[in-house]
């Protein structure tokens, strides 16, 4: 069905396969009686003669008491191993990383200063804590391989935790409605070995990745960080202005005043968004990106914006 | 005294449209708000076949993103707020509840009518969001309305929650004349024990109708009042607690399931024992676990938020308690079953709708199991599991309730017969798309694929495939099961006045009844469900 | 066990009347019914109020400190007195007074109308120095709860003006009649009353004075 991919997870499984054996026993023994009463007691004539039987006080109160010791016994598994889910191992390193939920995108802030979109890069077989929060409405953080989520909520810090067992990628969902591209606002999970890690956590490399040049590292932000969300780069109009042409382009902001699109207004924009609406456009739709992105990365979207041509 | 025969004359006369709409006869109140509600439940089945047509395939089919947003949003406000609360007691209960107990109508006929008019309102509100272009104007906030996304949402967010305001007006007035009926109008002789369980599963849904829907009122209001003036209680920004909107709004409707659900069960229960012509099992227990399921339900709304940044020793508290309401449903499902034993059973139409009721909320019960676990619903959580275990509950459930008691009684509300064949075919059309439809969600929703996705992953799609062929099958059945009760109004074979030898009071005077009900108020000697005594004599 | 003795016609304007008994009855059970929901709808309110308390208590005292109490305490002394004149006024009805009635529904409206005047006071001269609600949470909270227990104050004054003009015609008090209306008036008033016992304290005192 559905592959475990932390221990915790696998002691998951192990509840819902305990749960389902119980709904499937229950399932079919009500059905099967049932179903059973239906066939053997069914009319043959006028004149049945039918048991005038109003209740057994012996047999109904067998029939609340066994479910209330079942449901405490559910109840209780499933308490027990769930604090294992949500409650990070004490007295064990734990490596944090924070999580910003926003209109569609996930950012992520490692320990040393490196940030990354929707593509969140972990070691393998350690203790790892999101500290997250939304910058807009609220999300919700969701790798169904770990068996974890957790909602991501404005002005209010909630968390998760996971330990994965080997290196692979794993989907992440957003799974709290939060508006058109919902269903768009996916990310992955990179879990690499001690060596990659390694060398990532040093140089932001692969093993064996060559570095980006500005451009193509511009366009990959450009999609990474949800920009394509709301920009377009073939003309056509969403809920922000499109990036065709943009560069070079006069136009008038919601103030009246006119501008022309530079270097400065761009990362001006992705700073701080709301400060210069262009006319025509819903205010207090775009995050701020302060923070978010270096400088260096901030130039590398606005060379890949300079090159959004229509000819 | 003699009391003077009068002439037998169907409250169906006179006719004409100001005769219904000025009325306050609560059987002619109960058909309006079911020919309302079915205009409702109408449309919002087409958007859920949009919704369904849309994810066929991954990626854009039909409509864009927003426009799906859309097409869930008003399937789920339309449904919940127009259709299916309202749903049995506004029409099987307005119909049936003063003839059950012997009475000539409710206790304030005049609110009666006053509650239908306040529905009509709420829905045009509801239906003024659809007023200007889709694009811009239909509200996407899904029936939720989270904030802060129904804050910043540029959409119809202030019509709609005004009109489920409004519809919360004609709710409450609905459950105070019910209860206020219960307790002062019953015929002589009809005591609580005496009572049909439909009548206590009426009273139990009333009891939540007026202590849940005033708390959904002050939060809507609470919204509208954030879109107007800003006052940031729900705002993060200004210092508000968006969650509290999500704690308020579950507050309510979480209780509210049980408004669409009891009334429910009490259908089953009448259905039961005239086909089987043996007593109800257990029937105080039947009874007062409707109590218990209402009073409990107010203490389970945080199961909704177990991942929504709630204290870990509160989501624990209101897993224990969620498991409470598991007591009372599972004793209901074994009395059911119990009914049948050792009796006579004929399988009519009704009778069908009542044992497949059973055996889909059984599935609904059991899938409440895992959700209500903390290991397990941390994962399934906002999944299709979640989506496939509340449709068996609302259309599994309330809906083919709905139905089977719309079959059971039509022949009195209409004094005609429908075509049984034809209902047979329409329910196991039902039984058969409707599974197909939610069986792939239950597997898709356990391996991650989260609801209100517009487009999906690959992996998913087989079970989406198959789900949509089922909700189209899902679809078709409705139109075959009321073409053919709307049929059977003009066309059928007269009924006669208790085609199916029922001994509950409705049943004892002609069919459709008179205006008054009854010529005379009967006097109650026995219980409703004297099957058994009855052959002994 | 009562029944309607007629039946009805089935249209709304030749609605029959019920007895005098039967409504007594239907009409304060109906009426406790929705005080009940009453209750709750304050109670969001309330709840509201506690957790943004909770959340911002300097916020909740600064602005408390804002209120005036002696207007407050007027207020509460006033809305107090007209449950007490409707509480006579229920007590004339029942004795078919119908004098002592008449007069105790007319000083009940004077109250109220005294109350308004203050509240008005009060919300211009918050309005006049830019105090709206969105100001902050907790005036946000402040204009929300006394505005709805203000919007429950006309609805009640609108009824008691309507009880006074039928009072006069003897509607409660003539042989046969019914003062059920007047019952059912003044437990809302009652209600009315007790909501602003409970605004007082927690919106005027419980802050930093």
């Amino acid at each position: 069905m559905i592959s475990d991919a932390t221990e915790v997870a696998a002691r998951v499984d192990m509840v819902q396969i305990f749960i389902f054996g119980m709904m499937a026993f229950w399932f079919i023994a009500c059905n099967a009686v049932l179903v059973y009463f239906m066939l053997r007691y069914r009319r043959k004539g006028p004149d049945d003669k039918v048991a005038n039987i109003k209740g057994n006080h012996t047999l109904e109160i067998v029939w609340t008491v066994i479910p209330c010791i079942l449901v405490l016994i559910i109840f209780y598994y499933g308490v027990v191993v769930w604090k294992d889910l949500r409650v990070p191992p004490k007295d064990e390193p734990v490596y944090e990383i924070g999580v910003t939920g926003q209109k569609w995108s996930w950012s992520f802030k490692y320990p040393n200063g490196a940030t990354t979109g929707n593509e969140l890069i972990v070691p393998q077989g350690t203790n790892i804590k999101l500290n997250m929060i939304s910058s807009d409405v609220i999300h919700s953080f969701f790798i169904p391989e770990f068996r974890v989520k957790e909602d991501v909520i404005p002005s209010m810090y909630t968390y998760l935790w996971f330990n994965a067992k080997h290196a692979g990628e794993y989907n992440i969902f957003c799974t709290e409605y939060c508006g058109k591209d919902h269903s768009h606002m996916l990310g992955k999970v990179r879990v690499l070995d001690a060596d990659n890690w390694e060398n990532w956590e040093k140089t932001g490399l692969m093993l064996g990745e060559e570095r980006l040049t500005p451009l193509e590292n511009g366009e990959k932000l450009f999609a990474d960080r949800g920009c394509k969300g709301c920009h377009s780069v073939d003309g056509a109009k969403l809920v922000g202005p499109t990036m065709l042409d943009a560069f070079g382009r006069s136009a008038t902001f919601a103030s009246g005043e006119a501008y022309t699109v530079d270097d400065n207004y761009i990362a001006n924009s992705i700073k701080y968004p709301n400060n210069q609406i262009v006319a025509g456009y819903p205010a207090n739709q775009m995050p701020s990106f302060d923070g978010q992105l270096s400088d260096s990365e901030i130039s590398d979207i606005i060379t890949y914006i300079k090159t959004i041509k229509s000819e | 005294m003699a009391h003077e025969k009068t002439e037998y004359r169907p409250y169906l006369e006179p006719k004409g449209l100001y005769n219904w709409f000025w009325t306050v006869d609560h059987k002619r109140i109960g058909l309006m708000y079911l020919y309302s509600i079915l205009i409702f439940f109408l449309l919002a089945g087409l958007c859920a076949l949009g919704v369904r047509a849309e994810l066929f395939y991954p990626g854009e089919q039909i409509v864009d993103h927003h426009g799906y947003n859309v097409l869930f949003t008003l399937h789920g406000a339309m449904m919940v707020f127009l259709f299916i609360v309202p749903g049995i007691p506004a029409t099987l209960g307005n119909f049936l509840l003063p003839l059950m107990i012997g009475a000539k109508d409710v206790a304030f006929p005049r609110l009666n009518i006053l509650s239908f008019w306040v529905y009509l309102l709420g829905a045009i509100v509801v239906l003024g969001s659809l007023v200007g272009p889709p694009g811009s104007s239909w509200l996407d906030t899904g029936w939720t309305f989270y904030t802060p996304y129904s804050i910043d949402s540029s959409t119809g967010v202030i019509p709609v929650t005004l009109g489920a305001f409004i519809l919360g007006f004609a709710s409450i007035l609905t459950g105070m004349n019910f209860i206020v009926t219960i307790h002062r109008m019953r015929a002589p002789g009809m005591t609580w024990h005496r009572m049909p369980l439909f009548v206590w599963s009426l009273y139990s849904a009333s009891l939540i109708q007026v202590l849940a829907t005033p708390v959904i009122a002050i939060t809507l209001l609470l919204l509208i009042m954030e879109r107007v003036l800003g006052i940031g209680i729900f705002d993060a920004g200004m210092g508000g607690d968006p969650v509290l909107f999500e704690n308020m709004f579950w507050f309510y409707s979480h209780p509210v399931v049980y408004i669409m659900i009891l009334p429910a069960m009490g259908v089953v229960a009448e259905i039961l024992p005239v086909f089987a012509r043996k007593p109800i099992f257990g029937y105080r227990a039947i009874a007062y676990s409707s109590l218990a399921i209402a009073l409990v339900s107010f203490f389970v709304w945080g199961h909704h938020l177990f991942v929504s940044g709630m204290s870990n020793w509160s989501r624990w508290i209101f897993s224990l308690l969620t498991f409470a309401v598991a007591i009372p449903t599972a004793i209901k499902v074994f009395n059911w079953i119990g009914t049948l034993y050792k009796g006579s059973v004929s399988f009519e139409s009704p009778m069908l709708y009542a044992c497949g009721f059973i055996f889909l909320f059984t599935i609904a019960g059991l899938t409440g199991l895992p959700l209500a676990t903390l290991a397990t619903d941390v994962h399934l959580h906002d999944t299709y599991f979640v989506v496939a275990h509340f449709h068996y509950t609302m259309q599994g459930g309330t809906v083919v309730a709905l139905v089977g008691g719309l079959h059971f009684w039509w022949p009195k509300m209409y004094g005609r017969m429908f075509n049984e064949k034809m209902a047979q075919v329409g329910f196991w059309t039902l039984f058969i798309g409707f599974n197909a439809t939610f069986i792939p969600q239950f597997i898709m929703g356990y391996q991650g694929m989260p609801r209100r996705y517009a487009d999906y992953l690959g992996e998913f799609h087989d079970m989406h495939f198959l789900s949509s062929v089922g909700a189209m099958v899902n679809g078709l059945a409705y139109f075959i099961i009321f073409g053919n009760l709307i049929w059977a109004v003009f066309k059928g074979k007269r009924a006669a006045a208790n085609p199916y030898g029922s001994l509950s009071l409705e049943w004892q005077t002609p069919s459709p009844p008179p205006l008054t009900n009854f010529d005379e108020i009967p006097t109650v000697t026995d219980w409703t469900y004297g099957y058994g005594d009855q052959q002994k004599a | 066990m009562f029944n309607h003795k007629d039946a009805p016609d089935g249209t709304f304007f030749n609605f029959h009347k019920e007895p005098p008994l039967v409504a007594y009855e239907f009409f304060k059970l109906g009426m406790w019914i929705f005080l009940a929901t009453e209750v709750l709808f304050f109670g969001g309110l309330f709840a509201a109020y506690f957790i943004m308390k909770f959340k911002w208590p300097e916020i909740f005292s600064l602005g408390s400190a804002q209120l005036s109490i002696p207007l407050g305490a007027t207020n509460t002394v006033i809305l107090l007195a007209s449950s007490f004149t409707m509480a006579l006024g229920v007590d004339a009805a029942q004795r078919k007074d119908k004098g002592r009635l008449v007069t105790m529904l007319a000083l009940t409206f004077l109250g109220a109308c005294g109350f308004l005047v203050i509240k008005y006071i009060e919300w211009s001269g918050k309005i006049s120095h830019g105090i709206l609600p969105g100001s902050d949470v907790f005036f946000s909270v402040y204009y929300m709860t006394t505005g709805l227990h203000l919007i429950h104050v006309l609805i009640g004054m609108y009824y008691i003006g309507l009880m006074f003009f039928r009072a006069l015609q003897g509607r409660y008090t003539d042989e046969g009649s019914s003062h059920a209306g007047v019952e059912v008036g003044g437990l809302y008033w009652h209600l009315v009353d007790i909501i602003w016992i409970f605004l007082f304290p927690l919106l005027y005192l419980l802050g930093a004075h």
